[in-house]
């Protein structure tokens, strides 16, 4: 249609449109075979779904509205549905350090840690090499000096004479024995790193390296049949938990490392309700949010709302104030954050210097709050100035004159007309800004890092739940992502929720 | 007619799509070797490693270093078999952390290797009774004395340093003593200086059920040297952020290592090293002494350059001569003892024979947070109750111990 009414159709709109196409699905076979190399199968999948409904749509002839509608759908769906579906599906995981692989490639790791070097770390110099159609290694003993001569199948002990050694007194040749090359061995990595050369009693000799091999004994089997995980060398028996983790049959708090990630239910919803070292900062941290966030939009809106009324009049030098006010806004906040963060140092920052105090700001509880609401008004009031400013403006003169007829004063006009119409107006925006300042991730972790925080306590006084969720994720070597999901989701609930208590409540739905 | 555009236009789109076939399947022929280091080695490693084809011969070396070592950390926690690395490099912590999350593969030394790498290093490295990765170079702090500010030579002993501190304060405008550059981790030579410390040492093995941090003597060492009389910080014990006011020449004594030696020369600072000075002269503090070290990825394996990447593991990072090139460029001491033995440098001695003094770090008791926070973080609340807050220091030493111990418990059922 667009094509029509730009005078651009026939055949070669429809080669430009069979270029394009080109162009898309080139750029998607590209990614979906770096996925396919990757072992990223979910990726796959997305971008083949996509690849596929881009061709139909734009190529059949009844999807006219899909057509528009396409590429924001998915772009919606890759960067909204999509984290936000995988972070409800982590937050009933069991997915933190220690937990954060599969169940196969944990039993891998595991079983490669079961690898247990003699007490004499006993090890070799290796050439490796084939002996016939199977891969062999010509073995020299670090300690003894001792050369073998090990295939796939058996091991033997060379004889003085049956090989040759390098000036290094290390044995490079033996009868039958074809070395690799470096290409082939390089190529052949994949094999090399399984084989096993079979020694005494259940050892094997294993390349660890392209010259070195080692003695070792594996001591933890799996038995795929019972699931149980059994160490030759102490007998113990390890068993899944259920909750990630092999844990020994005998003692179930004695767990083997690594786990996997693992379903848990609702454990860590259940974690942040009953956990005390959970439940105890996450309420105090989640009455904070909300004050903070309430607080600010309320300051924030007064504020601005009052500029506005003020500068809505013709005074003196209204221009040059109104560029002035625009100012904080103009300034990357993340800087301005930085600076008010020195301006409130203890030791060197400029408000103490300025009046001769030495206040401790990040070191005290209602303080550090005050300062960064403070802060928030500042990068946040010219918004509120601006929207104000509009609405005001918004507001048919009429309605000021009439009232004024009527007898109604300055005041009576702006409580009882230009009040109610001016939050009719914004409540969709405020409602935005509370939403907006419960996830105010930048101003609390630049300004205060969440800061102070009593000893021994993972939440600081000015952490908002978006930090609290960080510092669980990342905060620390041991990372609970499972924990930080959940947190997510009851943000994601709380926020939704408020936002559309809001708007129904300011009757914005109704009027749309 | 225009149907046919339909069906020619998915033909001839997909075509042409096809030519994308040729980038992944160009890329499949080529076997590298990912090496992921932080701010502090990287860019030694790119010069010696980036590009190297015949280190191990076959592989082609790709050596990608982050901004820093959090940059590093970040990084290493996300990644995935899609685009993680095949070695990775930094502190032993990575070895530990790693070995919980399946990311790190365990490493079976060779009889020669074992004996080029000193006890210490190869415990530093040892989780769960299995080793893992290679140690580079010792992870160690040493005193720093300003010699323009202090004299020639590092003060006999703490009290030494404090009384000179204390006197000299006003008249030369010092804003504190002495500054653990790198936060809570460098106090520890302070602390057990003091009296105080992490665990106690039956023999050589460490006694996590012994917390020493609200100690008798470290309480009554704090009082005596680092409050004054109405119990107020002396502002001689510094530890955080307060690196620039010893390159200022604000603070007279530092407690760092070899990474930060090259910005105090830059800045113009005249120093020496030693070990930190004890109570009494000729007995020392016990810094941390900890190995970084590289360790091979899971993801190698994965990745079809396993054995290439344990050949460099071995024979380079670990080996003599990889040592060697890395001591060189970075000045760091070497962990293998043949080439610790041919160190010659002044400032790698000067941390190397601190280091002999010291105390081996054991990074997952100290990262253990199951008392509410971990070693570090706890240790940062304690100093700002205690100096800049001017709570009580034997509660707040006993509040902070509580937390420690549960800590250490937890951990040492996990070693």
């Amino acid at each position: 249609m667009f094509s029509k009414l730009a005078g651009f159709t026939g055949l070669p709109a429809q080669i430009a449109k069979i270029a394009f196409m080109a162009i898309i699905d080139a750029i998607l076979l590209t990614m979906f075979f770096a996925a396919l190399n990757k072992h990223a199968s979910s990726i796959e999948y997305v971008i083949s779904g996509v690849a596929i409904a881009a061709n139909f749509v734009y190529f059949a002839k009844f999807t006219l509205p899909f057509k528009f509608l396409l590429p924001g759908l998915v772009l919606l769906t890759v960067f909204v549905v999509v984290p936000v579906a995988y972070t409800i599906q982590m937050s009933v995981f069991n997915y933190q350090t220690g937990n954060e692989v599969s169940k196969s490639d944990a039993l891998v790791q595991l079983l490669n840690n079961g690898l247990q070097p003699d007490a004499s770390n006993t090890s070799y110099d290796m050439v490796l090499g084939h002996e016939g159609s199977l891969y062999a290694a010509v073995l020299t003993s670090q300690i003894d000096k001792s050369v073998l001569l090990a295939t796939t199948q058996s091991t033997v002990l060379l004889k003085a004479g049956q090989y040759t050694l390098d000036p290094n007194g290390v044995a490079k040749s033996a009868p039958g024995f074809v070395p690799l090359t470096v290409t082939e061995a390089a190529n052949a990595d994949s094999l090399i790193s399984n084989l096993k050369f079979p020694f005494t009693h259940g050892s094997f000799i294993a390349p660890q390296g392209l010259d070195v091999a080692s003695l070792l004994t594996q001591t933890l089997s799996y038995d795929a049949k019972t699931g149980i995980l059994t160490n030759s060398a102490t007998g113990v028996k390890y068993v899944d938990n259920g909750n990630g983790n092999f844990a020994n049959q005998a003692n179930k708090s004695q767990l083997l490392e690594p786990g996997w990630k693992s379903f848990n239910g609702f454990s860590n919803y259940t974690h942040l309700l009953t956990d005390p070292a959970v439940r105890g900062p996450f309420i105090g941290v989640f009455i904070w949010t909300t004050a903070f966030a309430f607080f600010s939009v309320g300051i924030m809106f007064i504020v601005g709302l009052l500029l506005a009324i003020v500068l809505n009049r013709k005074i003196a030098l209204r221009r040059f104030y109104r560029s002035v006010l625009i100012l904080p806004y103009a300034i990357p906040s993340f800087m301005s954050i930085l600076v008010w963060n020195g301006i409130f140092n203890r030791q060197y920052g400029a408000f103490n210097a300025l009046f001769h105090t030495h206040i401790d700001f990040y070191n005290s509880v209602w303080l550090s709050r005050g300062i960064i609401i403070l802060v928030n008004l500042w990068l946040g009031f010219p918004y509120f100035y601006l929207i104000s400013s509009g609405a005001l403006q918004s507001i048919p003169s009429e309605l000021e004159e009439a009232a004024a007829i009527d007898g109604a004063t300055p005041q009576q006009i702006l409580r009882r007309i230009k009040l109610p119409l001016i939050l009719q107006i914004l409540s969709p925006l405020l409602i935005a800004s509370f939403a907006f300042n419960f996830n105010n991730f930048n101003i609390v972790y630049l300004l205060t890092n969440g800061g102070p925080t009593d000893l021994g306590k993972t939440a600081g006084a000015t952490d908002i739940l978006i930090t609290y969720t960080y510092k669980t994720a990342f905060g620390s070597n041991n990372q609970n992502l499972g924990l930080a999901c959940a947190i997510s989701v009851v943000i994601f609930f709380v926020v939704g929720t408020v936002s559309l208590w809001g708007l129904r409540r300011s009757k914005v739905l109704e009027s749309m | 007619m225009k149907k046919r555009y339909g069906i020619l236009g998915v033909v001839a789109a997909s075509a042409l799509a096809a030519s994308a076939l040729v980038v992944p399947s160009a890329n499949a022929a080529t076997r590298t070797i990912v090496v992921w280091a932080d701010d502090q080695r990287g860019p030694q490693l790119t010069t010696l490693l980036n590009g190297n084809s015949t280190i191990v011969p076959g592989y082609q070396i790709q050596v990608k270093f982050f901004s820093a070592l959090t940059a590093l950390q970040s990084a290493w926690d996300k990644s995935t078999a899609a685009g993680g690395p095949d070695i990775i490099v930094g502190p032993s912590s990575l070895g530990s952390d790693g070995a919980k999350s399946g990311k790190v593969v365990s490493t079976p030394y060779g009889a020669i290797l074992k004996s080029q790498i000193p006890a210490p290093a190869i415990s530093a490295l040892t989780y769960q009774h299995k080793i893992y990765g290679v140690p580079t170079d010792l992870d160690t702090t040493a005193f720093v004395t300003n010699t323009s500010l202090y004299g020639s030579s590092a003060p006999a002993t703490l009290a030494d340093a404090i009384s000179w501190y204390n006197a000299n304060k006003v008249s030369k405008g010092l804003t504190g003593g002495v500054c653990a550059v790198d936060g809570t981790w460098g106090t520890q030579g302070i602390i057990t200086t003091l009296g105080g410390g992490a665990w106690a040492i039956k023999g050589s093995t460490p006694d996590f059920s012994q917390t020493l941090f609200n100690s008798a003597t470290f309480k009554a060492n704090v009082s005596k040297y680092l409050l004054d009389s109405s119990g107020k910080s002396t502002g001689f014990f510094q530890w955080d952020g307060c690196g620039d006011a010893f390159k200022a020449g604000k603070i007279p004594f530092a407690i760092t290592g070899s990474w930060n030696f090259d910005g105090f020369t830059k800045a113009g600072v005249k120093f020496v090293l030693s070990p930190v000075p004890g109570l009494t002269a000729g007995t020392y503090g016990q810094q941390w002494v900890n190995y970084s070290g590289a360790f091979e990825s899971s993801y190698a394996k994965t990745h079809g350059v396993a054995i290439g990447a344990q050949d460099l593991l071995m024979n380079w990072f670990a080996g003599k001569d990889g040592q060697y090139a890395m001591y060189k460029s970075s000045q760091r001491p070497p962990a293998n003892s043949l080439t610790a033995a041919l160190v010659t440098d002044p400032l790698t001695l000067g941390v190397t024979q601190a280091g002999a003094h010291g105390m081996p770090q054991i990074s997952p008791a100290l990262d253990d947070k199951a008392g509410g926070t971990n070693w570090y973080d706890t240790l940062t609340s304690a100093y700002n109750d205690i100096f800049v807050k001017g709570k009580p220091v034997g509660a707040t030493l006993d509040a902070a111990a509580a937390i420690i111990n549960k800590n250490f418990k937890d951990a040492a059922a996990s070693l």
